[in-house]
């Protein structure tokens, strides 16, 4: 079966949801191939929104007209304004919530969505994009194409690199592992070498539990408070662990010493995994069981193993009309992070299909600041000269580029201000048509 | 001992797999693609079988191999050697850097023109984003054709990443926050300085005690100590060092013993552990360097069986008496 767009999107997750999001309100006609049976990928067990830098990057997303994802996960939030260590002002969206209203909300802009669409092969030439086809002979052409397929696994990633299969949300054994686009048109791809002693990878950060598990004054408190901190017995601590996490902003020892557990509809547990026998001596988790990933007492899945070269429009370097987005654009971890990146390269890949300049975010603006910090260039190196490039995860919300934010005066939580501030960069309402 | 019929494969869950041997019912993992109806397989983590229903039940293709330049080259001092020995840079793409920093890593080298019969099994030392350092010594006549291609052209074909030159992996992945012992001799040393450094990125304690052997020279010492890893040179004794390997057993404890020498040496190791372990003392897991005879490194020429084993993609975790069967 062949089928035209102008612009397909490739990978449902929040990057590739806001890509189309964004390419649909520039005036193209959109698609979204997603491999799994849902969208929003690794956005099925997040939920932490508008932490740190988040907020100012949430608002700058508002102002400018592509905040419709920040506007439908504050309407789903658990809680909001919550502190915990490291972290102020987090709002939590319900996980169980999110993707049946991400999924209206793209039927309702009139996106088509091609679901158990694996993508596996591409047909290109001289660095352009001719058309992709799925695992059960689908052939999509268009005029520009967003890779939006994320960086965790394949399984195999997650055996050599970590603790094996975990049997996580993104459910590789049964829709087929991830596949990159880009690699697929022999674009070149890198890993995050944060680490020296292995080949690259990083494993998730958190791991869930089913709050019907926890003892009833557990639950209440979480329900009511959205966080609960217990300390973790003296002879559990294993602080190993931190260096291995995807995200830095949650490597702090007070990570491996308490149990950090957020209200998400889940109990999220602010560690990769947690041995089950381990777990279950802690008061008010005796009977716990996690629910993502299913072997949580195990290890989690690798990610950060499939970033592609690309300038500050999201283009990728090599690729005439291959846009990237989310993990697949940097060392970039986060929702928020996923659905800035997603929206630019979006509408890029909408104003390429109508031959039109394409968009830059100023690097007065938070979000331009990231998208330009946080690219590599061909050979892997940071593309700007102090960047981190590969060694260092790149999130509004903690580590090396929240401090960075906040030396440059970027972080903010005064909405006028950055409504003032997009306003100044030209950018008010530029991804509205 | 009897080895289980399948085990569990170096390359499994790799973009290697699968290979050529799934499509020829010869997977060495999976029972189901050797044309059982049972899953009795070595359980690699991942489904062999679904891997490759979902290709279309084809092969991946093998390992890339790439022409490359030797950017450095450095003899190594021998005064009473017959032989050279020299230590290479060679600048190679990213992804087979990388690919080549975890323990057991090794590349095939065979000079530029020359058919795959001259490829040479090679540890990878160290790893930059774009260059691997290995050691070599050139006695034979593939070696010697290597050091001919090193001191003219420094052109060599690289074949890989491979990864079985290292056999216990499951061992040194669960014990490395502890403490590890390392007995290295000879040309064995080059296979020393990523299992130090994969030791020491877990937190864990490593301390090598280093013998020349037959290749004379010590020449992982200053890669060690910039891994802030303990060593010791042991020089030659009669009893090849087995005394001084006990009492460093027995008065501290250690978690991972790992064996970086000849097929003897792994041999004289493991009749000293069941020694010690008689006397109720506590034992130290044992890991060991591969000293198979490699060829193509991709389970088809045989030159590596091992008790009906193909030696160059089979992990033999926990059944080292099987190594030693030949
Ligand atoms: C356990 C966990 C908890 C997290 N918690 C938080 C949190 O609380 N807050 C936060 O901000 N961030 C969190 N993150 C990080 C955040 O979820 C990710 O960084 C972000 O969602 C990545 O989005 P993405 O769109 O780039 O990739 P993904 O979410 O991985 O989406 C990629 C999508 O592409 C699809 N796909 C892949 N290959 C193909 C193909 N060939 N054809 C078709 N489709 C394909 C996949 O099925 C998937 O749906 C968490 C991540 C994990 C794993
Ligand atoms: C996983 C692995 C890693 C190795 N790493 C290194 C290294 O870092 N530096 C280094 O100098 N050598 C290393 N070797 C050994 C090296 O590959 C052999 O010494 C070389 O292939 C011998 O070739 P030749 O023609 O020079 O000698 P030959 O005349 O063929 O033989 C000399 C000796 O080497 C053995 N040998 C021959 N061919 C092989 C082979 N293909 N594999 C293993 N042993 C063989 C023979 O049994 C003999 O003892 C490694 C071998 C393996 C299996
Ligand atoms: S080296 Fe050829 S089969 Fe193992």
């Amino acid at each position: 079966m062949r089928i035209y767009h102008e612009v397909i999107v490739i990978g449902g997750g929040w990057s590739g949801v806001s890509a189309a999001i964004a390419a649909k309100k520039a005036g193209a006609d959109t698609a979204l191939c997603e491999r799994t049976d849902m969208l929003l990928g690794a956005g099925l067990v997040g939920g932490i929104m508008r932490n740190n830098g988040r907020f100012s990057a949430a608002e700058e997303c508002i102002a400018m007209g592509c905040g419709d994802l920040f506007e439908l996960t504050d309407s789903i939030a658990r809680h909001r304004n919550l502190d915990f260590p490291g972290h102020s002002h987090a709002s939590l969206y319900d996980v169980h919530l999110a993707e049946p209203a991400v999924r209206a909300l793209l039927l309702k802009h009139g996106i088509a969505l091609y679901m158990e669409k694996r993508v596996t092969r591409a047909r290109h030439r001289e660095g352009k994009l001719i058309q992709v086809e799925s695992e059960d002979g689908y052939v999509f052409h268009a005029e520009a194409f967003v890779d939006a397929t994320g960086s965790s696994g394949p399984q195999g990633m997650c055996q050599r690199l970590g603790n094996g299969c975990a049997a996580c949300i993104q459910r590789c054994p049964s829709f087929g592992p991830r596949v990159s686009i880009a690699r697929l048109m022999g674009l070149p791809e890198y890993m995050t070498s944060r680490r020296q002693d292995i080949p690259g990878g990083a494993m998730s950060g958190s791991c869930k539990i089913y709050k019907e598990t926890l003892s009833q004054s557990l639950r209440e408190k979480l329900d009511a408070e959205g966080v609960v901190i217990i300390p973790v017995p003296q002879d559990m601590v294993n602080y190993s662990k931190l260096h291995s996490k995807v995200c830095q902003q949650y490597a702090l020892r007070e990570y491996a010493e308490s149990l950090v557990l957020l209200d998400t509809g889940h109990a999220k547990l602010m560690t990769s995994y947690f041995p089950l026998e381990h777990l279950r001596q802690i008061p008010g988790l005796e009977n716990a069981r996690y629910a993502d990933p299913l072997a949580g007492g195990k290890g989690n899945s690798m990610r950060l193993t499939a970033t592609v070269p690309r300038d500050s429009t999201m283009l990728a370097t090599g690729a005439q009309n291959l846009f990237v987005a989310g993990e697949k654009a940097g060392i970039c971890v986060g929702h928020t992070e996923a659905i800035v990146t997603g929206a630019l390269a979006g509408r890029n890949a909408a104003l390429l299909a109508r031959k039109k300049p394409l968009l830059v975010i100023p690097g007065t603006l938070a979000t331009g600041d990231f998208i330009r910090f946080s690219a590599i260039d061909e050979a892997g190196n940071p593309a700007v000269p102090d960047g981190y490039g590969l060694s260092a995860s790149h999130a509004f919300a903690g580590s090396v580029y929240f401090e960075r934010m906040k030396g440059l005066g970027l972080y903010t939580t005064d909405q006028g201000l950055v409504r003032s501030r997009v306003r100044e960069a030209g950018m008010e309402g530029a991804f509205c048509s | 001992m009897q080895p289980a019929k399948s085990l569990p494969c170096f390359d499994a869950g790799s973009e290697y797999c699968p290979c050529i041997l799934a499509g020829l019912g010869k997977c060495i993992s999976c029972s189901m693609l050797q044309g059982k109806d049972t899953c009795d397989c070595g359980w690699n983590g991942v489904c062999v079988l679904a891997e490759f229903v979902r290709t279309g039940k084809q092969a991946r293709p093998g390992r890339e191999q790439v022409t490359a330049q030797v950017t450095r080259l450095t003899p190594l001092a021998r005064p009473q050697a017959d032989y050279k020995a020299y230590l290479a840079e060679i600048a190679v793409p990213s992804k087979l850097a990388r690919w080549c920093t975890l323990p057991g890593s090794f590349v095939l080298l065979r000079p530029e023109g020359t058919r795959e019969a001259f490829n040479v099994p090679i540890s990878v030392m160290e790893t930059s984003q774009h260059s691997i350092k290995i050691a070599v010594e050139c006695r034979g006549p593939k070696t010697t054709a290597l050091e001919q291609a090193l001191l003219k052209h420094r052109k060599v074909v690289v074949t890989g990443p491979f990864w079985s030159g290292l056999q216990g992996y499951t061992q040194l992945a669960s014990l490395a926050h502890g403490n590890t012992l390392v007995i290295a001799k000879g040309m064995a040393q080059a296979a020393v300085p990523p299992i130090a450094r994969y030791v020491r990125a877990r937190g864990g304690n490593v301390k090598t005690l280093i013998g020349p052997g037959t290749l004379g020279v010590v020449f992982i010492d200053g890669i060690l100590e910039r891994l802030g890893a303990g060593f010791e040179h042991m020089p030659r004794t009669e009893d090849r060092n087995l005394g001084r390997i006990s009492d460093e057993i027995t008065t501290r404890s250690y978690d991972l013993l790992v064996s970086a020498g000849s097929k003897l040496q792994h041999q004289a190791i493991l009749n000293l552990l069941d020694t010690i372990s008689e006397g109720d003392n506590p034992v130290p897991r044992f890991v060991w360097v591969s000293h198979l005879t490699m060829v193509c490194a991709e389970g088809i020429c045989g030159s590596c069986l091992l008790a009906g084993f193909r030696g160059c993609k089979a992990r033999f975790d926990e059944s080292f008496e099987v190594h030693l069967l030949h």
